[in-house]
């Protein structure tokens, strides 16, 4: 835990290095529906929002030859508040199994082409398998501080990186009539994201994301195992379209 | 970002420490403990210091392995704090007991030395007597433990409460795998001798095993369906292990941590003559004949009779298809047979014992029914500590699989 | 864990040429429009093309027994085919062919040969990054054959999700037809199995809307 905050420091403080503010600043920049990832501040619309996908794939040596190959659809919205505070909900669904969380975010714009963000979300997923030999179900919170440095070229590609931590608390399972919690609140895992939002055809904007999952307990493999006794590398990847 | 992302992606390894480096257990003077000391030194104890680290008690219990012509002796001490167990060989020096080994924590990578002693004012001279009976507060067994291979300096310690819990008839604490997977880091593959022949140590008194036909009709045990990095390295060979022979395999195929892939005859060679395990659980992974499953079954029933050793062995069918197979069988009603699917089935296919998975509950109405028809029930595959400590206490199975036999162990032990 | 850093180092390097403030079009687009609207049209372009490869992941053989000499180099084919939509950035399927790694056997009288040859069928993103430069990424599967020869013959298959990054330089001799050499990096991450190619491709824009 310290390390990683120590390396999150440090790539904060790269990031500020290389990026170099602007001349001027840049009041024209009405990106309406180009961004849900990067960090800029809703200043000309309520709502924005996106739909698309998640893949992931599962180590190999935890959840073997039972790798989740399935997409997980990805909803995400978010509403304005002030200026510089939006309330962030995101949908991540994939029917056996389901995620949402609910948070804020705060914006700092500090040139016209470098933004940054701090946030702080709330998270609930569940998942429930009824189908011959199992009667399981499960669900948990989990509290997601993270932030993130957006940097728009001239080109109007927005390129964000983010970081999240998670805690896991007051997981509860059940199989058959038998029924396990956990109420420990613990220090689960980190997750950082490379996300490039651009005009993809016509007025459409797509997100493309990249993320690597540093977890001992990710959702998705809620029914494959409870804990690893390690933190788990999951790759993942995220398109979607802003709306 | 990049810095980030290759910090993230780490590889993990549990270190098995240098535990030869303690110079009295090292020395000449040291005697094999005698047979009849081990045994009263059994049961549950209380720790008096060490709790913090690994729990307020722990069961203790002995087991051994024969590799070639050597016997070894283990002490393993299973806890209920993170999974944690100490497996220790033990020796004698003068009046006074030493173990030497290391201890483990299955829910992370934690290891370390653990060096213990037993000694005359602390109930060695009991142990050692003629005919040892040990009683509660009587024996202690002090020593130190430390992490990775630093030199142990902290401190451990436990009397003798009370002895280990027995049911009236026959606990199995099955290993899955012969004694885990692969991804939880222990010193040797899953589904090898080396694994059966460690298994004991883990306090396991049967295993299940996965068992696969080669090309050329050999058995053997894997449990994937095909050659993958999870469980060999890397050679070229890739898909279905039935598309190759034995001998290909055996030329290139190794196990993660460098074994062959064994024999289904050599597993229970190994299970036979090398171990004290009672129960060999057959899982038909792969669709075909069984035959020959059957005919190595009986084989090794016969030997184990001739042999005076107490050891079943049954064909698990954990599938439609495997199911069928085992139907053509000219002689199934009388083959021992372990069966994963309906009440019917196990019916239908006159299995000894039916095995649901854990993810139904205790079920303790079917398991009653089951009983009352003269067969036993297991349950698999229970890793979650507090479900484990569930079906033992409240569940009225006769045997759990588990990747961490240790802790089916600990909460059997110590029931009251 | 050797090829997880190459990945980690190339993503690095596409990150930082996507930010560059030159981002130009290539000759075979239209001119570059104002704001976010870029009124191009849209088109396919077909990349056939080949080379060589270099398998860079780790390879542990040690049959026992066996004496065995590897070929870690093979030639490489590419077939891709993009859909460049009316802005910068481009999506299409590729595929392709390469073989691996083989190594040869020899214990006593007995000779074999083991090869490992690998099919991608990849969904790619790409985009110019600068004049004539575009960069590639790609996720999708590949198809991995193995053929054994000793003690028998097999011939097996297995799919692996896997990945692939690639930078390429593309010299037009027309609007619609131009050449381009290709630095790739393909990895089936599943198996484990990475190899770097360089490769010379007919790049052909043959419809237009």
């Amino acid at each position: 835990m310290h390390a990683f905050y120590h390396k999150l420091l440090l790539f904060f403080l790269i990031a500020l290095t290389v990026c170099k503010p602007a001349a001027s600043q840049d009041t024209a920049f009405r990106a309406k529906h180009a961004a849900i990832v990067f960090p800029y501040p809703m200043i000309y619309e309520k709502w924005r929002s996106s739909i698309g996908f998640t893949l992931l794939t599962t180590p190999e040596d935890i959840t073997e030859e039972v790798r989740i190959r399935i997409p997980c659809g990805d909803f995400r919205v978010l509403r304005r508040i002030s200026d510089r505070l939006e309330l962030d909900g995101r949908v991540m669904f994939q029917i056996l199994q389901n995620h949402f969380s609910l948070g804020a975010r705060y914006v700092l714009p500090v040139s016209e082409k470098l933004f940054l963000s701090a946030g702080d979300d709330i998270g609930y997923w569940f998942g429930i398998l009824k189908l011959s030999g199992f009667d399981s179900k499960a669900s948990g919170w989990a509290n997601y501080p993270n932030a993130s440095v957006g940097y728009r070229t001239k080109k109007n590609l927005l390129i964000t990186l983010a970081g999240q931590v998670s805690f896991n608390y007051n997981y509860q399972a059940a199989n058959g009539q038998n029924k396990f919690s956990a109420k420990e609140f613990y220090y689960n895992g980190e997750t950082f994201t490379l996300a490039l939002e651009q005009p993809f055809v016509n007025k459409k904007h797509l997100t493309l994301a990249v993320s690597g999952i540093y977890n001992y307990f990710y959702w998705q493999t809620w029914s494959l195992y409870y804990r690893t006794n390690r933190k788990v590398f999951y790759p993942q990847v995220t398109v979607a379209l802003i709306l | 970002m990049a810095l980030c992302l290759i910090a993230c992606k780490k590889e993990y390894e549990v270190i098995m420490p240098d535990t030869s480096t303690w110079a009295d257990f090292n020395s000449t003077q040291t005697t094999p403990i005698p047979f009849a000391s081990r045994t009263p030194m059994e049961g549950i104890y209380g720790l008096t210091a060490g709790a913090s680290t690994f729990g307020e008690i722990t069961a203790i219990k002995w087991s051994y392995a024969i590799r070639g012509a050597d016997t070894t002796y283990h002490l393993s001490g299973f806890f209920g704090t993170d999974i944690a167990y100490f497996i220790c060989e033990g020796k004698r020096l003068h009046d006074s007991l030493l173990f030497n080994g290391y201890w483990r924590k299955m829910v992370s990578t934690q290891s370390g030395i653990m060096r213990l002693t037993i000694n005359p004012t602390n109930g060695s001279n009991i142990l050692l007597g003629s005919a040892p009976v040990v009683d509660s507060n009587k024996v202690t067994i002090a020593g130190v433990f430390g992490n990775g291979n630093d030199e142990p300096r902290q401190p451990i310690s436990f009397t003798y409460q009370r002895k280990l819990h027995k049911d009236p008839t026959t606990f199995h604490i099955l290993a899955h795998r012969s004694g885990g997977r692969s991804s939880d880091l222990l010193p040797v593959s899953e589904n090898s001798v080396a694994m059966i022949l460690k298994t004991p140590e883990f306090g396991s008194t049967g295993i299940e095993i996965d068992v696969r036909m080669t090309k050329d009709g050999v058995p053997i045990l894997y449990h994937d369906n095909n050659l993958n990095l999870r469980l060999v390295q890397k050679s070229g060979l890739i898909g279905p292990i039935e598309n190759y022979t034995y001998d290909q395999l055996n030329a290139f195929v190794r196990l993660i941590h460098g074994e062959r892939i064994p024999t289904l005859r050599e597993a229970l060679n190994a299970v036979l003559y090398q171990t004290p395990l009672t129960f060999v659980w057959l899982d038909t992974k792969y669709v075909g004949p069984m035959d020959k499953v059957q005919a190595m079954q009986t084989e090794f029933l016969q030997k184990a009779a001739a042999a005076g050793r107490n050891l079943q062995i049954v064909i698990g069918l954990p599938t439609e298809d495997a199911l069928n197979d085992f139907l053509k069988l000219p002689n199934y009603a009388s083959t021992p047979a372990l069966c994963e699917l309906s009440l019917d089935d196990v019916k239908k296919t006159n299995a000894k014992i039916w095995a649901p998975r854990f993810t139904e509950g205790t079920q303790n109405a079917n398991v009653d029914l089951v009983h009352a028809q003269g067969r036993l029930a297991f349950v698999w595959t229970l890793d979650v500590p507090g479900f484990t400590e569930q079906f033992i206490r409240e569940g009225k199975f006769d045997g759990i699989l588990s990747n961490f036999p240790s802790n089916v162990a600990f909460y059997y032990y110590a029931k009251r | 864990m050797q090829k997880d850093k190459i990945f980690i180092l190339l993503l690095t390097c596409l990150l930082c040429a996507f930010s560059s403030p030159t981002l130009a079009q290539t000759l075979l687009e239209n001119p570059s429009p104002k704001d976010t609207v870029i009124t191009r049209k849209n088109s396919l372009v077909l990349h056939i093309g080949g080379g060589g490869s270099y398998y860079i992941a780790g390879i542990n053989l040690r049959p026992i027994g066996l004496e065995n000499s590897i070929q870690r180099m093979s030639a490489a084919t590419t077939f891709r085919l993009m859909w460049y939509p009316n802005h910068r950035l481009r999506l299409g399927i590729e595929s392709g062919y390469t073989n691996f790694y083989s190594y040869r056997v020899e214990s006593g009288s007995q000779k074999g040969r083991v090869s490992l040859n690998a099919i991608p069928v990849l969904f790619i993103w790409s985009m110019p990054v600068v004049r004539r430069v575009n960069v590639y990424a790609g996720l999708g599967t590949y198809i991995l054959n193995t053929h054994l020869t000793y003690l028998g013959e097999v011939k097996s298959k297995v799919i692996s999700l896997g990945t692939n990054f690639a930078v390429s330089y593309t010299h037009p001799f027309s609007r619609l037809v131009g050449i381009a050499a290709e630095a790739k990096f393909m990895n089936a991450f599943e198996t484990k199995d990475a190899t770097m190619s360089l490769q010379v491709q007919l790049v052909w824009k043959f419809f237009q809307w």
